[in-house]
C-alpha cells in the first residue's frame, strides 16, 4: 500500500527569476486557489501586478505589504498541495541577497530544491550562492528551472550551451540526483503538463519530477533517543521526552547515556497516550529508567555504547544569517540537537568565494557569507557528523547580547585535540591561597568611555586596597596593550581579542587570591558578559563609568578626541560612538558628581566589606 | 499502526514543538479557542505530556459574542479534562458596548487582540501556544513557527529570526514573548482527517444540522440570540448549515451543507471552491486585513 507522505520543496533563484510566479502557477493549475482568493488576487493584480493578465500569480506567494510594494519577495511563503497521493509543501524564498537568511531557512527544512533561472540571463552570482546554500543545508536532489524559454524561443541549441553551464556548477557538488528542466512558468509551459512548443526536450515536466524524486526517507538505523525534556511528575519519577529515531528500543533493554556514559534500563515506555513495549522510529515518546540517572535536556540516550561521538572542538561550516558579524574570538551560545552551551570561535578557516567579495581578511565572516570554522564548547556535547546524521551535526550560532541567530552551521568533524587536552587537577587551589593571605579575591572590572575616568577611579580604589594590606593587581588595558597584547589593534575583531586576553589574564590573578582591578573601555556587551562568565557568583564586579562624551571630549586626557578629529582612521576605532552601555551593571558612578574618593568608598562599602 | 504518514509527520513535529517550547519556557500557555484548531492542539498537548497532566492552563479570550454552543462545549471540556482554564475579557471594551455586525473591526481591535494583550500582560505569560496555520492566509503562511513579539506584543513581519532545521531559538530579552504554533505545517484537511483519526470532540456547530439563519451581503448568518439586529427586509429562515471556522457569530458565515459527521466533512470540502476562511469578516476588512492586525498583535 502507498502511503500518504509529504514531499518539502524549495524554489530559490536570483530576483525576478521568476520564482512566485512559478508556485503560483503550480497552485492554480492543481486547483488550489480557491475561488474567493482569486477574487481577491484579482483586486491586488489590478493594484501591484506586473503581468499583462488579470491575475499576477506570484502576489499570491507575496502575501505582505512590503512584498506587493515594493514587487519582491521577503520571506519564505509556505504553500501545501496535495498531487498524485502526495503532500508537496512548497517553501518559496526570495532571490534579493539581502534576504539570505530566509533562504537559508527554507532549504533546511526541505528535501528537494528547484533553482530558477532566467533563460536570457543565465547564471547569475545569486544561483551560484544558492546552489551552495542548498548543498550546505544537507540537500540531495536538485532540479534546475530555466525558465522563461519563451525568451530564447524554445531554442534547443542556447538551452543546450546553458545547460553545459550548469553541468560545470554541478560538478562542485555532491548532490544525488539532478536534472535541468526547460520551462516558462507564465506561459504554463512543461510545469504540470508536456509542453508542445519544447519537443525537443525528452524529460518529465517539473511536478512529476518532483514525485518521481519522492520523499526519501530518514535513514538511519541506530536507535536513539535525543532528550528535549526531562519531566518530574512526582518527586521520585523522572520521564524523558524526546523522539526515537531508528531501529526500536525496547523495555528492560540496556540504554547508554551521552556524553556521560553512564547505563541503565528502560523501566517504562509511554506514547499515544498508553504504556508501550517498544519505541516507534520518529516518533515521540516519553521514556523511564530503572535507576535514577542525571540525565538533562540534551543528552542522547541510545542502545549502543558507541552510537554517538562526544567532544569540545569541532570544524564545522557555517552560513552567517545575521547583520552581526561572527568574529574569531568572541563567545557565542549554540544549540545542537537539544543542547545549548557556549562556545568560542578560535579560527576563521575558510570563506567561500562568490566573485563578488575580495577581502582575505579571515578574522570575521560577513551576513551571507559561507566558509569553514573551528570552535571549542564550554560542555562536552554527544553529536555525529553532519554528513553520518543531520540531526545530531546541525547547530545554531546565537548572539548572546541580543539573541539573533548569527549562523547556521554543521559539524564536519572534532578536532583530536579535544581528547588530547586535559584540565590538570592542581592540588593547591584558589580557596588554599586567599584563606592564606586572609583575603576574598575579586575582579572589579571599569568600563566606560575613553576619559571617562577608569583609571583615575581604579589608582584610587587600589591605594586604599594597599593601605588595608589588601594583595592587589590593577590591570590596565593601555599598558597591557604595550605588552602582551602589542599585536593588537582597533579593529571591532581586535578589541574582542583584546577583551578576551585582559579577562583570561584577570581570571588567573583572581584564583592566585588577589583583589584585580580592571580598566578597559570594553566597548561590547558580549565580551562583557564574556568576562563575567568566567568568575564565579559575586566574585566579580561589573562598573560602569558613566561619563558623558561630551565631558570626556572636553578632558580629552589622552588627547586622543582631537586626534580622532583630524584623523579618519582615528575615527574609525569609535571613542564612544559604537559604546555599548551596560544593562545592568553592578554599580553606576560618575566622575562628574563624585570624587574619586566618594566613589572609591562607596565601592568598599558596598561590595568589599 | 497508522497508514497516513503525513499525519505521524505533522504530529510528531507539533508534539516535538510543544515539548521544545515548554522546556526553554517560565510561564507558558496554552490559547484554547474553542474551535477545531484549539481542540486538536489541546489532544496534541496531552499526548505530549502523557502519563502527566498537560503542565500550563488554557487560556480563552471571551468577546462575549461567541456562539452559544461553544460556551456549552467550553463547559464540557472544562469538566472532562482536568486542567485550569483561565478566561479573559477585556471589560473596558466590555463597557463599549460594541455591535460586532456593524463595526467588526473595532470589535475585533478592542475585543480580541487588545483582550489577549491585557491577558498575556496581567499573567506574564512568556511562551503562547496557539493553533494557527500557514496555509489559512497569506501573511501566515509567511510566518515563523516560533514568532518573536515585541514587548507591545508586535510583530516585524520583514525582520524575522532564521528558523534553522528544527533547532528553535527559544533565547530572548526579558519583556519580548513567544507566540508558538505547533500545527503551522497542517491543513485544513490534515485537521479533519486528524480529528476523524483521533476521534477528537468538536463543537456541534461544525455538523450540518437546522439553524435560524438569515442571509446578509449573500452570506449565511446564525441568529443566535436577540442581541443580533435582524432587518426588515432579512427573514429568518431555517436552513441546513454547518460553519468551516468558528468566531463571533455576527462575523461568522456558514454554508449551507448536508454533511453530519466528520467522514461527510471531508468528502464535501473536497467539492467546495471557497478557502475555509472566506466565511470570516474579520479578514475581508482590506487586503491586508490579517497582517494588520497580527502586526498588532492578534494570533
Amino acid at each position: 500500500m502507498t502511503s500518504f507522505s509529504q514531499i518539502k520543496i524549495i524554489t530559490c533563484g536570483s530576483v525576478d527569476d521568476g520564482k512566485s510566479t512559478l508556485v503560483g502557477r503550480i497552485l492554480a493549475e492543481t486547483n488550489n486557489i480557491y475561488s474567493d482568493q482569486n477574487d481577491k488576487l484579482k483586486i491586488i493584480s489590478k493594484r501591484y501586478g506586473t503581468t499583462k493578465s488579470s491575475v499576477d500569480y506570484a502576489l499570491h506567494m507575496d502575501g505582505l505589504q512590503d512584498e506587493r510594494e515594493q514587487g519582491i519577495t521577503i520571506d519564505v511563503a509556505h504553500k501545501y498541495i496535495d498531487y498524485k497521493n502526495k503532500r508537496l509543501v512548497f517553501c518559496d524564498s526570495p532571490g534579493h541577497n539581502q534576504y539570505t537568511k530566509n533562504v537559508v531557512t527554507a532549504a533546511s527544512s526541505c528535501s528537494i530544491g528547484v533553482v530558477l533561472l532566467d533563460a536570457a540571463k543565465g547564471i547569475l552570482e545569486q544561483t551560484a550562492r544558492h546552489l551552495a546554500i542548498l548543498d550546505f543545508a544537507g540537500i540531495k536532489h536538485v532540479i534546475f528551472a530555466v525558465n522563461k524559454i519563451d525568451s530564447i524561443k524554445y531554442n534547443k541549441k542556447k538551452f543546450t550551451k546553458l545547460k553545459k553551464k550548469i553541468q560545470t556548477l554541478f560538478s562542485n557538488y555532491a548532490f544525488v540526483s539532478k536534472f535541468i528542466i526547460p520551462i516558462s512558468a507564465l506561459n504554463n509551459e512543461n510545469i504540470v503538463k508536456k509542453s508542445q512548443k519544447i519537443l525537443w526536450y525528452k524529460g518529465k515536466n517539473l511536478l512529476n519530477q518532483i514525485i518521481a524524486i519522492g520523499s526519501k526517507d530518514y535513514i538511519s538505523s541506530t536507535p536513539y533517543i535525543t532528550v528535549q525534556h526531562v519531566h518530574r511528575p512526582n518527586n521520585k519519577t523522572r520521564h524523558y521526552m524526546g523522539i526515537a529515531r531508528g531501529s526500536s528500543i525496547k523495555n528492560k533493554s540496556e540504554i547508554f547515556v551521552f556524553p556521560s556514559r553512564l547505563k541503565s534500563k528502560v523501566k517504562n515506555i509511554f506514547f499515544d497516550n498508553k504504556k508501550q513495549s517498544s519505541t516507534t522510529s520518529n516518533y515521540p515518546v516519553c521514556i523511564e529508567t530503572e535507576n535514577e540517572l542525571d540525565i538533562t535536556r540534551g543528552d542522547i540516550i541510545s542502545l549502543k555504547k558507541d552510537a554517538v561521538e562526544t567532544g569540545n572542538c569541532f570544524n564545522a561550516s557555517v552560513v552567517i544569517t545575521s547583520q552581526d558579524n561572527l568574529y574569531s574570538g568572541r563567545q557565542y551560545l549554540i544549540r545542537i540537537h537539544n543542547k545549548e552551551t557556549y562556545a568560542t570561535v578560535t579560527k576563521i578557516k575558510k570563506k567561500v568565494d562568490f566573485g563578488s567579495e575580495n577581502s582575505q581578511n579571515l578574522k570575521e565572516l560577513l551576513v551571507n557569507d559561507i566558509g569553514e570554522i573551528e570552535f571549542d564548547t564550554n560542555e562536552t556535547i554527544a553529536f555525529l557528523p553532519f554528513g553520518t546524521a543531520k540531526e545530531l551535526g546541525a547547530f545554531v550560532i546565537i548572539d548572546i547580547g541580543n539573541h539573533n541567530v548569527i549562523a547556521a552551521g554543521k559539524i564536519n568533524f572534532a578536532l583530536r585535540r579535544s581528547g588530547n587536552v586535559f584540565q590538570s587537577n592542581l592540588k593547591i587551589n584558589k580557596k588554599n591561597r586567599s584563606h592564606l593571605i586572609r583575603q576574598t579575591p575579586k575582579c572589579i572590572w571599569f568600563t566606560g568611555i575613553s576619559g571617562s575616568g577608569k583609571t583615575t577611579i581604579g589608582n584610587a580604589l587600589e591605594q586604599k586596597l594597599h593601605s588595608q594590606r589588601k594583595l592587589t593587581y590593577f590591570l590596565d588595558a593601555d599598558n597591557l596593550r604595550l605588552g602582551i597584547n602589542k599585536d593588537l589593534g582597533f579593529s571591532q575583531n581586535d578589541r574582542v581579542e583584546n577583551i578576551r586576553r585582559v579577562a583570561e589574564i584577570s581570571k588567573l590573578m583572581v584564583d592566585a587570591g588577589l583583589i584585580v582591578i580592571v580598566a578597559a573601555i570594553s566597548p561590547f556587551e558580549n565580551e562583557r558578559n564574556f568576562a563575567k562568565s568566567l568568575f564565579d557568583k559575586k566574585e566579580f564586579l561589573e562598573i560602569f563609568v558613566n561619563t558623558p562624551l561630551s565631558v570626556c571630549k572636553i578632558r580629552d586626557s589622552k588627547g586622543l578626541y582631537k586626534k580622532s578629529a583630524k584623523d579618519k582612521f582615528m575615527s574609525k576605532i569609535g571613542l564612544g560612538s559604537n559604546y555599548e552601555a551596560p544593562k545592568k551593571p553592578d554599580l553606576i558612578v560618575s566622575t562628574e558628581r563624585e570624587s574619586s574618593e566618594q566613589i572609591t568608598d562607596r565601592i568598599l562599602k558596598n561590595f568589599l566589606t | 499502526m497508522k497508514k497516513n504518514n503525513l499525519l505521524k509527520d505533522l504530529e510528531s513535529e507539533a508534539i516535538s514543538i510543544i515539548r521544545d517550547g515548554f522546556s526553554k519556557s517560565l510561564n507558558p500557555v496554552l490559547m484554547y479557542s474553542i474551535g477545531k484548531d484549539s481542540s486538536v492542539l489541546l489532544h496534541l498537548a496531552i499526548k505530549a505530556f502523557y502519563p502527566s497532566p498537560i503542565p500550563f492552563p488554557l487560556l480563552h479570550i471571551d468577546t462575549k459574542w461567541k456562539f452559544k454552543e461553544m460556551y456549552e462545549f467550553k463547559e464540557k471540556i472544562k469538566k472532562k479534562i482536568n486542567i485550569k482554564l483561565i478566561t479573559h475579557i477585556n471589560l473596558d471594551g466590555l463597557k463599549k458596548k460594541i455591535d460586532p455586525a456593524n463595526n467588526s473591526s473595532v470589535h475585533t481591535d478592542i475585543m480580541k487582540t487588545e483582550a489577549l494583550k491585557q491577558a498575556i500582560d496581567k499573567y506574564k505569560f512568556d511562551f503562547i501556544f496557539g493553533g494557527a496555520r500557514r496555509d489559512e492566509e497569506q501573511s501566515r503562511s509567511k510566518e515563523r513557527i516560533v514568532s518573536v513579539r515585541e514587548k507591545t506584543h508586535t510583530w516585524d513581519p520583514k525582520n524575522q529570526r532564521p528558523e534553522l532545521w528544527s533547532l528553535f531559538n527559544f533565547n530572548k530579552n526579558q519583556d519580548q514573548s513567544f507566540r508558538i504554533f505547533p500545527i503551522s505545517n497542517w491543513t485544513e484537511k490534515d485537521v479533519w482527517d486528524y480529528i476523524l483519526q483521533e476521534n477528537i470532540d468538536i463543537v456541534n456547530l461544525y455538523f450540518a444540522k437546522n439553524r435560524p439563519t438569515i442571509i446578509r451581503n449573500g452570506s449565511i448568518f446564525l441568529v443566535d440570540d436577540d442581541r443580533f439586529l435582524v432587518h426588515k427586509k432579512e427573514k429568518i429562515v431555517n436552513r441546513k448549515v454547518r460553519f468551516r471556522t468558528l468566531g463571533c457569530y455576527p462575523l461568522t458565515a456558514g454554508t449551507e451543507s448536508t454533511a453530519v459527521n466528520i467522514r461527510e466533512i471531508i468528502e464535501e470540502n473536497k467539492k467546495i471552491h471557497f478557502s475555509e476562511r472566506a466565511g470570516r469578516l474579520i479578514d475581508l476588512d482590506k487586503i491586508n486585513s490579517m497582517e494588520v492586525k497580527k502586526r498588532d498583535g492578534y494570533f
